[in-house]
C-alpha cells in the first residue's frame, strides 16, 4: 500500500493537511477498479479520485450502520454483546435440521471460504447471490463451456464489442472508460471500436453506443440461435426473429465475423429472461463458433464486487460453484434444489444464515414471506429490509474499506482489497464473525 | 517431536543407500540420533523411501478451477465422505480428474507423495494459484509462471536484450511468488490471440514483437543460468498434439547445447508424449517416444517427463490455447478457452483415451517409450501431466507397467492393433527396478528443482518419508506388478515434516505444507534493474490492473519459503 | 394494457443499494415504473401518476416515469422489493426466478403508491 502525505489538498476551497491512499480497489461492482485514490482527513474518508457515482456512494456518503449486535425477543431487537449474538447464531445453526446459508457476494474470498467450512460443520447448504444473478451462466458453462478472456485482452484487441442484456452505464459505470470506448488498447483505439448494445429497452448504454438493437423480452434465445444458424450459412425464412429484423441480426453477425477480435459482454438481460441458461449457451456457443473466422470471446458482467469470488472458492473447496449441501456423507451439488428461493418455496430449509445480502429486497416477495417463518441470522454492515425481521443481527466491517481481503473481478482475475480506515469501534470483520460462530458451534 | 522408523529397507538413491536401517527424525528433519522417547514405527519387511516429488501436475489455479466448474460430472465421480473412519480428512473429497483442493492433498499423501509442482501459472492470476495452494493440505508446493507469450519478454528477447529480460523475469518470478520459468508454446499463443492461428516452426515470427520461438527458448536458456535459478527452463514445445511434431521437439531441445550447469540439466522438456509423434497425418501418425529418449541419452543437459496415458476419461488443460481450440473441434464437446491479455492464454477440454482408438493407443505407447527409452533414470521423471494424460492417482499403475514387460505385453495385445505398426512397444523389454522407480518419482525430480531437503533421507533432509508394505528383498516387481501397484497406491505411512499425516489410507493430520518460491532479483545490477522497472511501468499502461496491485502480497504465503539466489 | 415486466439495475438504486436501504433515497430510487412514452400515452398515464401493476404473483402501485429512449412493450421497475412483489418464487428448477419478461397488466389508479411497510409489514 502506498500512503503519501499530501502537503495541501484543496477540498471545497479549504486548505487542509490530508493523507491519500493510492490504487485502492473499489468494493462495489464486478469491474473492481483498483485505481481509486482515497483521501483521508482525521481518519475518515473525505473524498475519492477516479471513482464513479457508485464508488463515491460506497466510499464517501454517510451510511446507516448496524450499531450493535442484537437479538430479537418478541417483536423487538435487543442490543447484546458480540459474544451473546454469536452464541445465539450458533444455537440457530445447531438446532436447525437443515440450515441454509446465503449471500457472500459482498464479502472477501477469505470469509467465503470460512463460510463454506462453517456450513460443512453445520451440515447445511450454502450458495451465493449468483442464484438470482449469473447462476444461469454457470449452468451454461457446465453444459458447454465458453471462450473466456481477461479484460486486458479485450482492452488491447477488441475492435467489435457487443453488450448483450447489460447496461454498464448504470451497473458498471467505468466499463466504457476502462475496457472499451474510452480505453485505448495496444492494437486498437477506444474510439475505433464498434460498440453495439442488444437490449429490450434503449438504455443509457444504448444511447452512447454505435448501434442499439432492440430485442423483444424473452427473444434473446431465438435471436442468438438465428445468428448461429446464419453463421453456418443458412437463410432465415422470416422477417424478424426475437423481435429483431433478420437483416439487422445478419449485419451484426457480419461485423462480428469480420472483426479481428470481438467480445460479447452479457448481463442479467440474458440470464434472467426467457430461456435463462439456454440463452447463455446460445451466446457463448456463438462466440466460440466465431473463432473459425476471427477471434471472439465472451465475458459475463458480474454484479457485486466479489460474487465471482464465491464461485471460485466454493469450486476449489468442494468441486462445485455453490448450491452444495453437506447434509449427507458426500458433498451434494444441486442448483435449482439447493438454491435458497427453491428451498424456501418447498420448506426445505429451517434456518437461514445471511451474510452480506438482503433477500427481503431481492427475493420474490413470496419467498420473503417464507423466509420470515424461519429463524434468520444476519451478518451485514448495514441495516436493510431483511433486518426488519432478522432474529439475530451481527454488524460487520466493510471489506475493501475497513478490512482487507481478496475479490475476483468479472473476468476472474483476483485483486487485493485494501483496508483504508478502521471500522467503527468494536465492529468485527466477516472473517472474525464466521470464525467465532464456528468456534461456538 | 521425535520419530524412529525402525528396521525398514531404505532405498535412498541420492545418498547411495539401499539397505535395512533406521531412519531417525527430530523437529521435521532427518537426524543421526533420537532419544529413547521417540515414537516408533516398525518398518520391518517394508520399503522406506523419501516422500514423492511430483514435478509437473496441474493442481491449482484458474485452469484447474475452471475445469472443476466445467465438469460437475467429474466432481461427482470422486465424492467420498468426510471424517475419521471415512478414510478421508476433515473435508469431504470430490472429483476424479479434477479433485477439490482437499482431495489433492489427501490423495497425494495416500500415495506417499509430499511435494508437488504446479507448472503453469498465468502471472496476472498468480494470486488465485496461491489461494488454492493454501487450501491444499499436507503437501509442499511450488508454481512456475508462464513467460513464453509475454509481451515485454518477447520484446526484450526479439531485440536480444537478455539483461533486461533477466531483470524482468526475476521481477515476474518474485511478483508471482513463482519458482522458475515455464514456456508454453512460445509465440504460438500470442499468434492465436491475434488471428486464431499458431506458429508452426521455431523461426516463425510473431508481429509486431518480431519474436520467434527460437529467440524465446535461447533467451530464456541464457537468462535462466544468468539468474542462477534452481530449476532449468521448463518447456512445453510448439506444435503440441499433432503428428510429426517430434521434429519441433528435437530442434527445441537441441537449443540447450552450449548451455551448462554442473548441478542439473538446463532444459526440461515436459510432457514429451504429446510432442513426440511421427507421421504427417492422423492416419500415418506413429510414436517417436524412443527418438526423444535417444536424444536425452545423448544430451546430458536435458531432462524430460513423459506424461503417460492410462486410458481414462480425464480432462485436458493447458496454456496452449490454440491446441485446446483445435481439440474441441475434434471432441465437439465442452470447451473453455481462456485468453489472458499480454501474457498468454489456455483452455480446458474433457477427453477420454479409449484403448480401441488408434491415436490414444499411439499416445500410450509414446509416453511409455519415452520413459523406458531413457537409460539414466535421473533424467526422466514420472508424470501424467495431471490431468492431461491421466489423473495423478494413476502413478502406481504406470510404475507397475514400467516394472513389468509381461504386463505391457498383455496391454499391447488388448489395445488397437496400430500398436504393432506405429510403435515400438513390442520390442522393449526394459524393466525398471524398484530403485529406479524411486529415482524417477523422488530423487531425480527433487534434484531437477534443487529442492535441497527433498528426494533423499540423508542427515538434514526434510523428514518427508513414505513407507510401503513392499519388501524389496522378497518382491519381483516384474511378476508381482499388480501387488506392487496396490501397495504403491496406499502407503502404510506417510510422514510429512516429521509428522505422520497418513496411515493405510486414513488421513491422520492435515498440516499446511510450505510454498516454495524464488527471489532472484538480487542477481540484477542496479542500472539494469532501473531500466527494466521503467519498461515495466510503461508495459502496465496496457493492463486493467495497477502495477502496485499486481504482485502477490505476503498475505497469500502463510507458509512461504523463499529461496534467494544471486545475492 | 399488457406489457412485460423487466426489473434491473439503475444508477440510483445502485447508489443507495449498500448503504441506505431503509431511507427515502432508496425508496425513491427503487419504487417507480418506467414506461415507454407511447405506451404511457395509450394507457393515459402521465409522469407522476400512480400506476397499478398486476401479475400472477401480486400487485403494486408505483409512480410512473416515461422512458427517454425506445422502451415499447416494457414496464421497467428497478430491482428491489417493489419489483419482487410482482415476481413468482417458482424457478422451474433453475434456481432463478423470472425477474424479467413477466407479463404484467398496467393501468392508471387513484390509489397511493405501495410502501415498504405495505409489502413487508411494519
Amino acid at each position: 500500500m502506498t500512503i503519501c502525505l499530501v502537503s495541501s489538498v484543496s477540498v471545497a476551497g479549504e486548505r487542509t493537511g490530508a493523507e491519500v491512499v493510492k490504487n485502492v480497489t473499489c468494493p462495489y461492482c464486478g469491474l473492481l477498479c483498483d485505481d481509486i485514490d482515497v483521501y483521508l482527513e482525521d481518519g475518515e474518508i473525505s473524498r475519492i479520485k477516479r471513482g464513479c457515482g457508485l464508488s463515491n456512494a460506497k466510499f464517501v456518503s454517510e451510511a446507516d450502520r448496524i450499531e450493535s449486535p442484537a437479538v430479537r425477543e418478541g417483536e423487538e431487537l435487543h442490543e447484546v454483546s458480540y459474544g451473546e449474538a454469536i452464541e445465539r447464531a450458533a444455537e440457530v445453526l445447531r438446532e436447525a435440521k437443515r440450515p441454509d446459508c446465503y449471500g457472500w457476494s459482498s464479502c472477501s474470498v477469505e470469509a467465503q471460504g470460512l463460510g463454506i467450512e462453517l456450513m460443512k460443520e453445520a451440515r447445511g447448504s450454502i450458495g451465493s447471490t449468483s442464484a438470482v444473478c449469473h447462476l444461469p451462466s454457470v449452468l451454461a458453462m457446465q453444459d458447454c463451456g465458453a471462450p473466456k478472456a481477461t479484460l486486458e485482452q479485450v482492452r488491447n484487441r477488441a475492435d467489435v464489442v457487443i453488450y448483450w442484456g447489460s447496461n454498464p452505464v448504470e451497473a458498471h459505470p467505468r466499463h466504457f472508460e476502462r475496457v472499451t470506448r474510452r480505453a485505448d488498447g495496444y492494437f486498437v483505439k477506444g474510439k475505433d471500436r464498434y460498440i453495439a448494445v442488444v437490449d429490450v429497452r434503449e438504455t443509457l448504454s444504448a444511447k452512447i453506443s454505435d448501434e442499439f438493437v432492440k430485442v423483444e423480452p424473452g427473444g434473446d434465445y431465438e435471436a442468438l440461435q438465428a445468428m448461429r444458424s446464419m453463421l453456418q450459412g443458412n437463410e432465415i425464412e422470416a422477417d424478424e426473429v426475437g423481435g429483431v429484423p433478420v437483416e439487422t441480426l445478419g449485419e451484426l453477425l457480419g461485423r462480428m465475423k469480420d472483426a479481428d477480435f470481438a467480445c460479447i459482454f452479457w448481463g442479467l438481460g440474458v440470464t434472467m429472461s426467457g430461456a435463462k441458461h439456454r440463452n447463455v449457451e446460445a451466446l457463448t456457443s456463438l462466440a466460440k463458433e466465431l473463432n473459425d473466422y476471427g477471434r471472439c470471446v465472451s465475458v459475463p458482467m458480474r454484479g457485486h464486487f466479489n460474487v465471482a469470488g464465491f464461485g471460485q472458492v466454493c469450486t476449489w473447496k468442494t468441486g462445485f460453484p455453490g448450491f452444495v449441501d453437506f447434509t449427507g456423507d458426500e458433498i451434494n451439488y444441486a442448483p435449482g434444489e439447493n438454491t435458497s428461493v427453491d428451498l424456501l418455496r418447498r420448506g426445505g430449509s429451517d434456518a437461514m444464515l445471511l451474510v452480506g445480502s438482503d433477500p427481503a429486497a431481492h427475493f420474490p416477495l413470496r419467498a420473503v414471506k417464507r423466509l420470515r417463518e424461519v429463524p434468520v441470522v444476519q451478518v451485514d454492515p448495514h441495516p436493510n429490509a431483511t433486518t426488519r425481521f432478522a432474529d439475530v443481527v451481527i454488524p460487520s466491517a466493510l471489506v475493501g474499506i475497513e478490512a482487507e481481503g481478496t475479490a475476483y473481478r468479472m473476468d476472474t482475475v483476483p485483486i487485493r482489497l485494501k483496508k483504508v480506515v478502521d471500522p467503527p469501534e468494536g465492529v468485527r470483520t466477516d472473517e472474525r464473525i464466521i470464525r467465532d460462530v464456528m468456534g461456538a458451534l | 517431536m521425535e520419530l524412529r522408523i525402525r528396521n525398514g529397507h531404505v532405498i535412498d538413491p541420492a545418498s547411495g543407500v539401499n539397505e535395512v536401517k533406521d531412519v531417525l527424525v527430530r523437529d521435521g528433519k532427518v537426524v543421526d540420533e533420537v532419544s529413547r522417547d521417540a515414537e516408533e514405527i516398525d518398518a520391518s519387511g517394508k520399503l522406506v523411501v523419501p516422500g514423492g516429488v511430483c514435478p509437473h501436475s496441474h493442481i491449482a489455479g484458474p485452469k484447474s478451477n475452471v475445469g472443476r466448474l466445467l465438469r460437475p460430472e467429474d466432481g461427482r465421480k470422486g465424492t467420498t465422505s468426510a471424517g475419521p473412519g471415512g478414510g478421508g480428512g476433515n473435508f469431504p473429497e470430490s472429483g476424479f480428474s479434477l479433485p477439490n483442493t482437499y482431495a489433492i492433498g489427501y490423495r497425494y499423501a495416500r500415495m506417499g507423495y509430499t511435494t508437488v509442482v504446479e507448472p503453469s501459472m498465468a502471472p496476472i492470476e498468480a494470486r488465485h494459484t496461491h489461494e488454492e495452494f493454501n487450501d491444499i493440505p499436507i503437501i509442499d508446493k511450488a508454481a512456475l509462471p508462464e513467460v513464453g507469450n509475454n509481451w515485454l519478454l518477447m520484446r526484450y528477447l526479439a531485440s536480444g536484450d537478455t539483461e533486461r529480460a533477466a531483470a524482468y523475469a526475476a521481477w515476474l518470478i518474485r511478483a508471482t511468488r513463482g519458482y522458475g520459468l515455464k514456456i508454453v508454446n512460445p509465440c504460438g499463443v500470442e499468434q492465436w490471440s491475434q488471428s486464431g492461428g499458431n506458429v508452426m516452426d521455431l523461426d516463425q515470427s510473431v508481429e509486431p514483437f518480431g519474436c520467434t520461438p527460437r529467440k524465446i527458448i535461447e533467451g530464456c536458456l541464457e537468462l535462466n543460468e544468468a539468474l542462477g535459478l534452481p530449476h532449468s527452463i521448463h518447456l512445453h514445445a510448439n506444435n503440441l498434439g499433432v503428428p510429426g511434431n517430434v521434429e519441433t521437439l528435437l530442434e527445441s531441445m537441441e537449443l540447450a547445447s552450449g548451455h551448462e550447469n554442473d548441478d542439473r540439466a538446463v532444459l526440461h522438456a515436459t510432457h514429451v508424449q504429446f510432442n513426440s509423434y511421427g507421421g504427417d497425418s492422423w492416419g500415418t501418425m506413429s510414436s517417436e517416444g524412443l527418438s526423444t529418449a535417444e536424444f536425452v541419452n545423448r544430451n546430458p543437459n536435458v531432462t524430460i517427463d513423459p506424461a503417460v496415458v492410462t486410458f481414462k476419461d480425464t480432462t485436458t488443460m493447458t496454456g496452449d490455447a490454440p491446441f485446446e481450440y483445435n481439440l474441441q473441434k475434434m471432441t465437439k464437446g465442452k470447451y473453455v478457452g481462456s485468453d489472458v491479455g499480454l501474457e498468454g492464454g489456455g483452455g480446458v477440454v474433457p477427453f477420454e483415451y479409449k484403448p480401441d482408438n488408434p491415436v490414444a493407443t499411439i499416445q500410450w505407447a509414446t509416453g511409455m517409450e519415452a520413459a523406458l527409452g531413457v537409460e539414466d533414470p535421473w533424467r526422466v521423471f514420472l508424470t501424467t501431466d495431471h490431468p492431461n494424460a491421466a489423473p495423478f492417482t494413476d502413478y502406481p499403475l504406470i510404475m507397475s507397467w514400467l516394472a513389468s514387460a509381461e504386463e505391457r505385453e498383455r496391454i499391447v495385445s488388448r489395445v488397437h492393433p496400430v500398436v504393432n505398426r506405429a510403435t515400438a512397444m513390442g520390442t522393449i523389454d526394459r524393466e525398471y527396478t524398484l530403485e529406479e522407480l524411486v529415482v524417477i518419482t523422488r530423487s531425480a525430480p527433487a534434484r531437477a528443482y534443487d529442492f535441497e531437503g527433498k528426494g533423499h533421507l540423508g542427515t538434514g533432509a526434510d523428514a518427508d518419508v513414505a513407507i510401503y508394505d513392499i519388501d524389496p528383498d522378497d518382491t519381483d516387481p516384474s511378476r508381482q506388478h499388480q501387488e506392487l501397484r496396490q501397495k504403491l497406491q496406499v502407503a502404510n505411512y506417510t510422514v510429512k515434516a516429521g509428522e505422520i499425516v497418513q496411515r493405510d489410507g486414513e488421513i491422520k493430520s492435515e498440516p499446511l505444507g510450505s510454498t516454495h518460491w524464488v527471489d532472484a532479483t538480487g542477481a540484477i545490477d542496479g542500472h539494469v534493474w532501473e531500466d527494466a522497472m521503467s519498461d515495466i511501468g510503461d508495459h502496465f499502461q496496457n493492463y486493467a490492473i495497477q502495477l502496485e496491485n499486481y504482485s502477490v502480497q505476503e498475505q497469500y504465503l502463510p507458509t512461504g519459503e523463499v529461496r534467494e539466489v544471486g545475492v | 394494457m399488457s406489457l412485460v415486466l423487466v426489473s434491473g439495475r439503475t444508477l440510483g438504486q445502485g447508489k443507495t443499494r449498500d448503504k441506505e436501504k431503509l431511507t427515502e433515497g432508496y425508496f425513491d430510487a427503487a419504487a417507480f415504473v418506467e414506461l415507454d412514452a407511447d405506451d404511457a400515452d395509450d394507457l393515459g398515464i402521465e409522469e407522476g401518476d400512480v400506476a397499478l401493476l398486476e401479475t400472477g404473483a401480486g400487485e403494486v402501485r408505483l409512480r410512473a416515469k416515461t422512458a427517454r429512449g425506445d422502451s415499447s412493450g416494457v414496464a421497467f421497475v428497478p430491482m428491489g422489493p417493489w419489483a419482487n412483489a410482482l415476481v413468482d418464487d417458482g424457478t422451474e428448477a433453475t434456481g432463478m426466478p423470472e425477474f424479467k419478461s413477466v407479463p404484467v397488466k398496467v393501468e392508471k389508479t387513484d390509489g397511493s403508491p405501495t410502501t415498504l411497510d405495505d409489502l413487508l409489514g411494519e
